[in-house]
């Protein structure tokens, strides 16, 4: 028997949610006025109206759909949007160089984003099934793979930001599944070691003029290929050695040494895909006066937009930073800086308190579910909320580079939005169904 | 995974959460409500490049950069945004209430009003030093003057209020004469000064062809008129008319029409003129002789293979002509037959290297390439037309460039604008030297076109009255009717006058090209109103060179002068008569106290105000123009 009573329901995770889109909203309305219309110029904020309005009939949707009915429909899902994604790559609409737009007429999605969530289900899937089999190396691998085939497919849009955002989904997931520490260590550390590896030697070249000696070592590729052959026989005679003697120093040989060697590789596969502007973005971000009327521009008018805020802001429709248009994609990527420009420290502390709600509220969601796929899928939507919330902020705020990623619930675009409630929606399925069928 | 394990993962997650939670306060707080109170006072930092001048071959300047001040609000210290509005409207000559509304609203860094006048900023200080505005600020900003108002302005450009250059010489040498500043926020400001750009134009001939163009422009009602003066030895352009001009100072307000830079942006067919450069490709490619006769009854006629008759109609039968005679009577039907003389590859590859059909590489912006269309796209009819200049369009910076090749013996010369930059303290950055591109016909063949030119600007040739007294000129007139673009068809009533002149003819000093746009006076041929036009600058410039003519009195002067010292300057109780006196003279004046002294202009008193023998006063005032 179902309990459906009001009882069952998170009203403090949906009314978190609600509050956030109503800012939005508003913030996108007054992204909107410009100095020189006075009124609101776009019809964003009526678009996004539209976007919330269909989306919260998806919530409503998802709570109505029994999660362990979506269970079974996870594979195919799955595979659907990795039909999409492949679409996308060829027949897409182009939108500030990246083929990432799928639509008719005006309207358009990103499938990149609904492909989280399919990801996060399919993973779920995947975790329950093998249950503690996650421990297992090839098994926490398998686990990786699923992850990385629509992360290929985004990348070759390119849109490097979204992609960035599955593997800290992975990483939750298969935290949360009991994954070992050490498997998540060398992912991360190798994820990191590969993004420092590669922009460090521009960051050089930039700031001090010259190559740094021992980076340039590393790099460069002169010397850096006989690095990488000595690293590649250090690797497999380990390995090697680990297969035939069973020796517990093999293994951890192998660890660091095939650590530094995809560290390297990595990095030069990187300076190889990534477009010069991308790099700039990293450059900027660790000194925007490099290029302040370009490449730093997006990062220092932020900063400024924020920190003018004060404790209170300047009140609504009062900013100047905004309304000047010193900020780009203010509707969309720097909505945040608007709102601590108009409201202020405090406004700023209303929006984390309401995201730490969401969050909260998630994981207690994960410990309290049902079944483990609702831990799953919990794990996921609030990996995917947190990565969001942490790495947008923190580029408004200069603590992290610019990527481009969308602050769920505030900032301007359906598909982003649509995503953020579906997410949202399989929390309250998760909360709604925890004592039985 | 027993409930102890989750427990502590539960425990590591919220942890790491709650660091990254507490580490995104910390930065919102610092930068909100540590740094908000440490804003940088002013908000922000101008560039501090004094833009370098530019000036004439001789060093008169045509663009300098001037010092002039901002006033600025920083609002957080302004204490009475009412009274402060009122005071500076009134100073500034800003609307009151407007002003107190922008105080009011702003919460930071607000512009009054950009670059005031020195007045102004001198009555703000001084309301400053009274402390009357709190908040208010002067900030230095550097403008750009240019002195002479429009002269040479479609050579200089502009620049835009952040002293960006955006068009002209300004534009094209800004990162020349505003060498782009590394500004660190952590580095000491440092004032970067500019390097200075040399033009090859001479202040006083510029300042002559404009006032023909100008003329010419009122008397004819014509749409444009260009009128380019160049040394024919070294193609550096000396003077570069194009009516109607703007006043660099104050672009905003002239219409966009008006900033087109014509001589090289426009491209027109350029009708018997270019007969200059198609004979002059005949005799070079060995197509014609000079003494060749072609019979021209008014009209030519040519049966092609399938039948149909291609006709050029000429004014009136010129009888038997050769080359000189074609250029001389500017007959069309022989320039025709001339053109049959040659293969169209080679017409057009000789048409190329005159630099017809590519821009002359002038560094100004917005060069037309102009158009040459490749002989494959050529009608039956395009090479005969091309031969008296239709169906081909060129730039007048094109005709000019070309023409250095008749003048020079057959070299083309790449013309020039710009001939050296030198930095602030004098020392050479850059110099643009003369230019050689290539041999474009033989010294033979550039010496009889400039004879035969010479027999067309004589008697009885349809460019003698461009002639001046006492000098050979080789020149040529052209009228063509302009396309309509409406019809496809030549127009009846839009018409290009235009005269291109070499002199002197035995060794070419100057190249003079006159055009006119749609005249719509009673004439409109350029024999009967460009050449007028080209004679009154050539017989200034020839006067302004010294150039020799015959007939000159050549004066003879003894080895040695006696000169006299005029006797100082004395002021005496009257005022004396100051006709005549060079301005060297007047410099005592300027030291008596209590007297007003305006001087305006140079050279010799001309006039003066009060008259000589008026009673001087205490506080008299003395008007003084010089000539």
């Amino acid at each position: 028997m179902k309990r459906v009573t009001a009882l069952g329901f998170d009203f403090i995770l949906l009314a978190a949610a609600l509050l956030l889109l109503a800012f939005g909203i508003l913030f996108i309305y007054s992204s909107g006025v410009s100095v020189v219309g006075g009124r609101s110029s776009t019809g964003e904020f009526l678009k996004q109206l539209a976007w919330a309005g269909s989306g919260l009939l998806l919530l409503v949707g998802v709570i109505l759909v029994n999660h362990a009915r979506l269970r079974d429909l996870s594979v195919y899902l799955y595979g659907l949007m990795i039909l999409l994604l492949l679409l996308t790559r060829f027949v897409g609409r182009e939108v500030h160089g990246a083929r990432s737009w799928l639509g008719i007429g005006e309207f358009g999605i990103q499938p990149s984003e609904f492909a989280k969530i399919t990801t996060i289900l399919m993973l779920a899937v995947y975790l329950t099934g093998i249950g503690k089999g996650i421990r297992e190396l090839p098994r926490f691998l398998l686990g990786l793979a699923i992850v990385l085939l629509p992360v290929g497919l985004i990348l070759l849009q390119p849109d490097m930001g979204t992609a960035l955002v599955y593997f800290p989904i992975f990483l939750f997931m298969s935290f949360a599944a009991g994954a070992r520490m050490r498997h998540l260590a060398y992912l991360l550390s190798a994820g990191l070691g590969m993004v420092v590896l590669a922009v460090l030697p521009h960051y050089s070249l930039w700031l001090l003029g010259r190559e740094a000696g021992l980076l340039a070592a590393l790099t460069g590729f002169g010397l850096a290929r006989y690095i990488l052959a000595a690293l590649a026989v250090v690797t497999a005679l380990s390995a090697w050695g680990y297969w035939g003697f069973k020796r517990r120093y093999f293994y951890w040989i192998f660890y660091a040494v095939s650590l530094v060697f995809a560290c390297l590789t990595g990095a030069m596969l990187i300076n190889r895909v990534l477009k010069p502007y991308q790099i700039m973005r990293f450059i900027v971000f660790l000194d925007p006066q490099v290029d302040p009327q370009g490449a730093g521009w997006n990062l220092l008018q932020s900063v400024t937009a924020v920190g003018s805020g004060g404790f209170a802001g300047k009140g609504f429709l009062k900013g100047t930073q905004s309304h000047y248009q010193f900020l780009p994609q203010q509707s969309t990527d720097f909505i945040f800086s608007i709102l601590a420009e108009e409201w202020g420290f405090l406004g700023g502390l209303l929006v984390f308190a309401l995201f730490l709600v969401i969050l909260l509220r998630g994981i207690r969601i994960m410990y309290i579910a049902r079944d483990d796929y609702g831990m799953y899928v919990a794990a996921g939507v609030v990996g995917m909320i947190f990565f969001h919330v942490v790495i947008n902020i923190g580029m408004a705020m200069g603590i992290m580079p610019i990527t481009g990623i969308p602050l769920f619930f505030l900032s301007y675009g359906g598909s982003s939005l649509w995503t953020a409630l579906i997410g949202v929606g399989l929390l309250l399925d998760i909360y709604f169904r925890r004592y039985g069928h | 995974m027993t409930n102890d394990k989750q427990r502590r993962r539960l425990v590591i997650f919220l942890g790491f959460l709650g660091l990254v939670v507490l580490l995104l306060i910390a930065r919102l707080a610092q930068l909100m409500l540590l740094r908000s109170g440490a804003v940088e006072r002013g908000g922000i930092t101008l560039p501090a490049v004094e833009r370098g001048p530019i000036l004439d071959r001789n060093g008169h300047v045509l663009a300098i950069t001037t010092r002039l001040y901002s006033v600025t609000a920083w609002l957080p210290e302004v204490s009475d945004p009412e009274g402060s509005a009122a005071l500076l409207a009134e100073t500034l000559e800003l609307d009151a209430g407007q002003t107190a509304r922008r105080l009011k609203e702003a919460t930071g860094f607000l512009f009054v009003k950009r670059k005031v006048t020195p007045t102004q900023s001198e009555r703000v200080r001084a309301l400053k030093a009274e402390g009357r505005l709190k908040g208010i600020d002067l900030v230095p900003e550097f403008g750009r003057n240019y002195p002479n108002q429009s002269l040479a302005s479609h050579v200089l450009g502009y620049v835009g209020l952040d002293n960006v250059g955006l068009d002209g010489v300004e534009y094209s040498f800004n990162e020349e004469l505003s060498p782009a500043s590394v500004s660190r926020a952590d580095a000491p400001q440092e004032e970067i000064f500019g390097n200075q750009v040399f033009l090859s134009i001479d202040r006083d001939i510029q300042h002559m062809v404009e006032r023909h163009a100008r003329q010419a422009f009122t008397d004819n009602q014509a749409d444009s008129v260009l009128i380019l003066a160049m040394e024919a030895g070294s193609a550096e352009i000396l003077g570069y008319a194009a009516v109607p001009d703007f006043d660099p100072n104050q672009f905003n307000s002239f219409e966009r029409s008006a900033l087109r830079n014509l001589p090289l942006a426009q491209a027109y067919e350029p009708g018997s003129v270019f007969k200059i450069f198609s004979i002059a490709s005949f005799l070079q490619l060995g197509g014609i002789q000079p003494e060749e006769q072609f019979n021209c009854s008014g009209l030519y006629e040519k049966r092609l293979a399938d039948g149909e008759t291609i006709r050029i109609r000429d004014l009136t039968a010129h009888g038997r002509v050769n080359a000189g005679l074609i250029l001389k009577y500017s007959c069309n039907v022989g320039a025709a037959y001339a053109s049959e003389k040659v293969q169209r590859e080679d017409f057009y590859r000789l048409l190329q290297s005159f630099g017809f059909g590519r821009p002359t590489g002038l560094p100004l912006p917005g060069e037309s390439a102009g158009i040459l269309a490749p002989p494959a796209r050529w009608s039956l009819r395009t090479k005969a037309t091309i031969a008296f200049g239709q169906e081909i369009s060129v730039s007048a910076l094109q005709v000019m460039q070309a023409a250095t090749a008749i003048a020079n013996g057959g070299l083309l010369l790449a013309p020039r604008i710009v001939t050296k930059i030198l930095s602030p303290t004098g020392e050479l950055v850059k110099e643009f030297g003369r230019q050689p591109l290539r041999e474009v016909v033989s010294p033979q063949v550039a010496r009889e076109m400039l004879e035969m030119m010479a027999a067309a600007a004589g008697e009885g040739g349809t460019a003698r009255r461009g002639s001046v007294e006492g000098m050979r000129i080789s020149a040529k007139t052209g009228t063509a009717q302009v396309r309509d673009p409406a019809t496809g068809t030549y127009s009846e009533s839009n018409y290009v006058a235009s005269y291109l002149g070499i002199f002197p003819t035995e060794e070419p000093r100057i190249i003079l090209y006159v055009v006119l746009h749609n005249p719509k006076g009673p004439a409109y041929y350029g024999s009967q109103i460009a050449a007028p036009v080209f004679r009154g600058v050539a017989e200034d410039l020839i006067g302004y060179l010294g150039i020799p003519r015959r007939g000159d009195v050549v004066l003879e002067q003894p080895g040695s002068l006696r000169v006299t010292v005029p006797p100082a300057l004395v002021l005496g109780e009257s005022m004396p008569d100051l006709r005549g006196t060079p301005k060297r003279l007047l410099l005592p004046l300027l030291a008596v106290p209590g007297l007003e002294v305006r001087i305006s202009g140079d050279g010799f008193v001309a006039e003066q105000d009060p008259p000589p023998g008026t009673r001087l006063q205490a506080g008299a005032s003395i008007r003084l123009r010089l000539e």
